[in-house]
C-alpha cells in the first residue's frame, strides 16, 4: 500500500470520531428542542446536554492531537 | 378543563367482579393461555386486590379492593418513559401511545400500584372473543405495555357526539365501563374539579382515602373507607 | 526480514500473536457454537415476543437486567483500574493495564446491547433518538455508556500505537493493518511525548466517566419510589460494586492468560499479591456499604422496605443472599487476610467468589424488589428460561472469543511500557524516592546524586 492511502485511511478512521461528536452534539440540540415542545424538566436534558457534548468532544480533539502530533513530528525526523 | 377522577364506595361494593369483566371486553385486553396466567401473566386493567382476612379460618371475611390505574396527577411512571409512550393528558387521564413504546417496561417497574400489564406475547384470541372486539379500542401487538385508561375511547365519542348536537359535554355522558357496569353503582366519576359534582363530593368525604397517598402521587382514584 | 530475525527480550509477549495452538482453536469451535445457540435463543425471542423469557408480573425485570448491570460492572476493571494506577504512578501496573482495557472494551459492547436485547419492541429503538426523553434515566444512561465505551476504546488504543508500531516494523503478517493503525509512529521522542501528554488527559477524564456511569445505572433503580431501589447510597454503592467485580475479573483474566501464553516472567506473584490486597480493601468497602443499606432498612422498619428486606434474608432468596454474603465477604477475606492462602490458586478461587457473588448481588438487588410490590399482590415468582439462559451463555462467550481474538492481533501486555519500565523507571522512582526523604531540598540535586551513584 502507498504511504498516501494509508494516511487517506487514517484520516477516514480519525473522521469517524469526529463525525460521532457531531452527531452527539446534533442529538442532544434535538433532544433539548424535544424536552421543550414536551414540557419536560428543562435543567436535566441542559445540563447532562453540556456534559456529554464536551466530554465528546473533547475525546475527539484528544485523538486528533495524537494523530496530528505524530504526524507532524514523523516527518521532522526524516 | 375538566380533571376526571374516580371514586369507590367501598361499603357498596360486593367483590362481584362485573367491573373487572366489564373492563376486559371493553378494552380487548388480551387473554392469555393457562399456562401464561399460572406464570404471573394474565391481564387485568381492572383487577379485585385481596387487601388483608379478617378473622380466623374457616369464618374468613376477606377485605377487597377493585384497583384500576389510580391515574395518578403526580404519575412516577410517565417521569421515566424514554420515549414519552405514556403521558398525561390536559384533562389528567394518563394515556398510552402504543405505537411509541419500545417496551422497555420501565414505567412497569416504576408504577407503585403495580398497575402496568405487558404483552409478553401475541396468542391466538377464542373465535368468539374476536367476534366480540369493540372496534373503537386498538388490539395492542407484543412487545408494549398497557393499562387502564378510564375508557379514554368513550369520551372522544362523546365529545364529538356533545359537538354534533352543540352543546357542551354534559356530566353523564362520558363514564368508563366499570362505573356503567357496576350493578351497586358503588364507583362514581366525573370532574373532580367541578366541587358540586357527585364525585367530588364523595373524594372529600370523612371516609374517602387514596392508596398509597403518602408516596406523593396524587391518585385520582379514591375509595370510601368501609364501616360497619 | 522476517520476524523469526528478531530476537527481542520480550520475545514471549510478540509470541502469542504470530503461534497458535490447535486447542486454541478447538475452544475457538466450541464458543463459537455457544455463542451461535444465544444467538438462535434472540432470533426466538424476537418471533415469539419476550414471552420466551421467565419473566412475568410483577418481575418484568430480570436476567437481562442483572446482566446488564454486571457486565458493566466488570467492564470497571479495566479503564478505571488502569487509570487509577497510572495515576498514582505504581509501577508495578506495567503488564496490566493492557489486559484491563481491554476487558472494559469487550465487555461494554456485551453489556450495553442487554437493554436493547431486554427491549419488547426493539424494532422501535429510533424511537429513542427521534422522541427521546433526557429527563428519563434511561437515556442518561445511553449516553454515559457511549461515552465510555468511545473513552475506553481511544483510551485502549492510544497507549498501544507504539506497540502497533513495533509490530508494523517487525513485518511478518497483516502489515498494512499495523501500518494504518500505527500512525506513523516512529519513537521519536517529540511523538512519545505527544503520546504522553494525550495519555495523561485521557487518564484524568476516563475515571469521572467511569464512575459516573455505574453511579447511572444505579440510579435507574435509585430513581424509582420502590422499596428496596429508592436509596441514596445506591450510586456510590454500585461503584465500589463494580471495582470489586471488575478487579474480581481482571485477576482471573490475568491468570489464564499467564498460564496459557507462558506470562509468568510478566505477571508474577507480587502482582497478584497486590490485586488481592486492592481485592481485599474493596471487599471491606463493599461489605460496609452493604452492612449500611441493610441496617437502615432494618432500623426504620417501614412495612413495605421489610418485606424485600426479609424475603431476602430469610425468604424466597435467603439461599442466594447468603450464598452472596459468603462470596463477597467471607471467603475473599478469609483467603485473601491469611499469608498462608494468599497465593495465585487462592486469589484465583477467591476472585471467581467474587464475580459469582456480585452477579448473585445484582440478581438480589434487582428481583426481590419486582417481586414484593407495595400493594398485597401475592409474591412474584422467577425462574429463567433457556432463552435468557442461552443468552448469557453467548455473552460470556463473546467476551472469551473477543479476548482471543485480541490476544491474536495486539500483544496483551504492553510491549514499550515494559520496556520503558526496565530502561528508565529504576532511574525516575530513585529520583522520586530521595525527593520524599527528608533533608533532600532540589530537584536536579537528587537528579546527580542518583546518576552519580549509578
Ligand atoms: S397508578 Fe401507576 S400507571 Fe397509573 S398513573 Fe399512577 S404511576 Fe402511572
Ligand atoms: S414500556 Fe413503553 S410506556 Fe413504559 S416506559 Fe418503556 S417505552 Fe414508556
Amino acid at each position: 500500500m502507498k504511504d498516501r492511502t494509508v494516511y487517506i485511511i487514517q484520516l477516514i478512521t480519525l473522521s469517524f470520531n469526529w463525525i460521532l461528536a457531531v452527531s452527539v452534539t446534533w442529538w442532544f440540540i434535538h433532544l433539548v428542542t424535544v424536552a421543550d415542545e414536551l414540557n419536560d424538566t428543562q435543567t436535566a436534558s441542559l445540563s447532562i446536554s453540556i456534559v456529554a457534548i464536551t466530554v465528546f468532544w473533547i475525546l475527539a480533539g484528544v485523538l486528533s492531537y495524537v494523530f496530528f502530533s505524530l504526524h507532524k513530528h514523523d516527518e521532522e525526523a526524516e | 378543563m375538566p380533571k376526571y377522577g374516580m371514586v369507590i364506595d367501598l361499603n357498596k361494593c360486593t367483590s362481584c367482579q362485573a367491573c373487572v369483566t366489564a373492563c376486559k371486553v371493553e378494552n380487548n385486553v388480551q387473554i392469555v393461555s393457562e399456562d401464561d396466567a399460572q406464570n404471573g401473566r394474565a391481564m387485568f386493567w381492572m383487577k379485585m386486590l385481596t387487601m388483608e382476612f379478617d378473622g380466623d379460618y374457616p369464618n374468613i371475611k376477606p377485605k377487597t379492593l377493585p384497583r384500576n390505574c389510580m391515574q395518578c396527577d403526580e404519575p412516577s411512571c410517565i417521569k421515566v418513559c424514554p420515549v414519552r409512550a405514556t403521558y398525561k393528558r390536559d384533562d389528567g387521564i394518563v394515556a398510552q401511545i402504543y405505537p411509541q413504546c419500545i417496551g422497555c417496561r420501565y414505567c412497569m417497574a416504576n408504577c407503585p400500584y403495580t398497575v402496568k400489564v405487558f404483552n409478553w406475547d401475541r396468542e391466538e384470541q377464542p373465535k368468539e372473543i374476536e367476534k366480540l372486539y369493540n372496534p373503537d379500542v386498538s388490539v395492542r401487538p407484543k412487545g408494549v405495555v398497557e393499562k387502564c385508561t378510564f375508557c379514554v375511547h368513550r369520551l372522544q365519542i362523546a365529545s364529538e357526539k356533545a359537538k354534533a348536537e352543540h352543546r357542551e359535554l354534559a356530566p353523564g355522558d362520558y363514564v368508563p365501563a366499570c362505573v356503567e357496569v357496576c350493578p351497586v353503582g358503588a364507583i362514581s366519576f366525573g370532574d373532580l374539579d367541578d366541587r358540586k359534582s357527585e364525585v367530588s363530593k364523595a373524594s372529600r368525604d370523612y371516609r374517602a382515602f387514596g392508596l398509597l397517598e403518602e408516596l406523593g402521587t396524587v391518585p385520582k382514584v379514591r375509595y370510601l373507607n368501609a364501616i360497619e | 526480514m522476517s520476524y523469526q530475525d528478531l530476537h527481542d527480550e520480550d520475545e514471549a509477549l510478540f509470541r502469542p500473536i504470530y503461534e497458535t495452538s490447535r486447542s486454541f482453536y478447538v475452544v475457538v469451535i466450541v464458543l463459537t457454537a455457544v455463542f451461535l445457540f444465544g444467538v438462535g435463543c434472540y432470533i426466538h425471542q424476537l418471533f415469539y415476543g419476550l414471552g420466551a423469557t421467565g419473566m412475568n408480573e410483577p418481575v418484568s425485570w430480570a436476567f437481562y437486567i442483572v446482566d446488564f448491570v454486571f457486565f458493566i460492572g466488570i467492564s470497571h476493571a479495566g479503564t478505571l483500574i488502569s487509570a487509577i494506577l497510572r495515576l498514582s504512578k505504581a509501577e508495578w501496573r506495567r503488564p496490566i493495564t493492557r489486559m484491563a482495557e481491554v476487558i472494559t472494551g469487550i465487555v461494554l459492547a456485551i453489556g450495553g446491547l442487554h437493554p436493547v436485547i431486554d427491549l419488547g419492541r426493539p424494532d422501535r429503538i429510533l424511537h429513542l433518538f427521534e422522541r427521546g426523553r433526557l429527563q428519563s434515566p434511561l437515556l442518561w444512561d445511553l449516553t454515559s455508556v457511549t461515552a465510555y465505551f468511545t473513552a475506553s476504546t481511544i483510551y485502549l488504543y492510544v497507549p498501544m500505537i507504539p506497540d502497533i508500531a513495533l509490530l508494523r516494523d517487525r513485518g511478518g503478517k497483516l502489515q498494512n493493518l499495523y501500518r494504518i493503525l500505527a500512525w506513523g509512529y516512529k519513537g521519536t521522542p517529540k511523538q512519545k511525548h505527544a503520546l504522553e501528554r494525550a495519555i495523561n488527559i485521557l487518564m484524568v477524564m476516563v475515571i469521572p466517566i467511569a464512575v459516573s456511569v455505574h453511579t447511572i445505572i444505579a440510579w435507574i433503580f435509585g430513581m424509582t419510589l420502590q422499596p428496596g431501589w429508592h436509596s441514596t447510597i445506591f450510586g456510590p454503592y454500585f461503584v465500589v460494586g463494580a471495582i470489586y467485580s471488575g478487579i474480581a475479573a481482571l485477576v482471573i483474566v490475568m491468570i489464564v492468560f499467564r498460564k496459557i501464553f507462558h506470562f509468568e516472567d510478566y505477571l508474577k506473584e507480587i502482582h497478584f499479591k497486590y490485586l488481592g490486597t486492592l481485592l481485599l480493601v474493596v471487599s471491606l468497602l463493599w461489605t460496609y456499604f452493604t452492612f449500611a443499606e441493610y441496617l437502615t432498612t432494618f432500623y426504620g422498619h417501614e412495612p413495605a422496605e421489610m418485606r424485600v428486606f426479609l424475603y431476602k434474608f430469610a425468604g424466597g432468596y435467603a439461599p442466594f443472599f447468603w450464598l452472596m454474603v459468603f462470596c463477597n465477604f467471607l471467603l475473599p477475606v478469609i483467603i485473601l487476610s491469611n499469608k498462608k492462602t494468599k497465593t495465585i490458586p487462592g486469589i484465583l478461587v477467591a476472585s471467581i467468589g467474587v464475580v459469582l457473588g456480585m452477579w448473585l448481588e445484582r440478581l438480589i438487588i434487582i428481583i426481590p424488589t419486582l417481586a414484593n410490590p407495595r400493594l398485597p399482590y401475592p409474591t412474584g415468582i422467577y425462574i429463567p428460561s433457556v432463552t435468557e439462559i442461552g443468552i448469557f451463555a453467548a455473552g460470556m462467550s463473546a467476551f472469551i472469543l473477543g479476548f482471543m481474538g485480541f490476544s491474536k492481533l495486539f500483544p496483551l501486555i504492553s510491549i514499550w511500557e515494559t520496556k520503558e519500565g526496565r530502561q528508565h523507571s529504576v532511574h525516575e522512582v530513585s529520583v522520586r524516592l530521595r525527593e520524599y526523604l527528608p533533608g533532600q531540598r532540589e530537584e536536579s540535586g537528587v537528579e546527580a546524586s542518583v546518576k552519580a551513584e549509578l
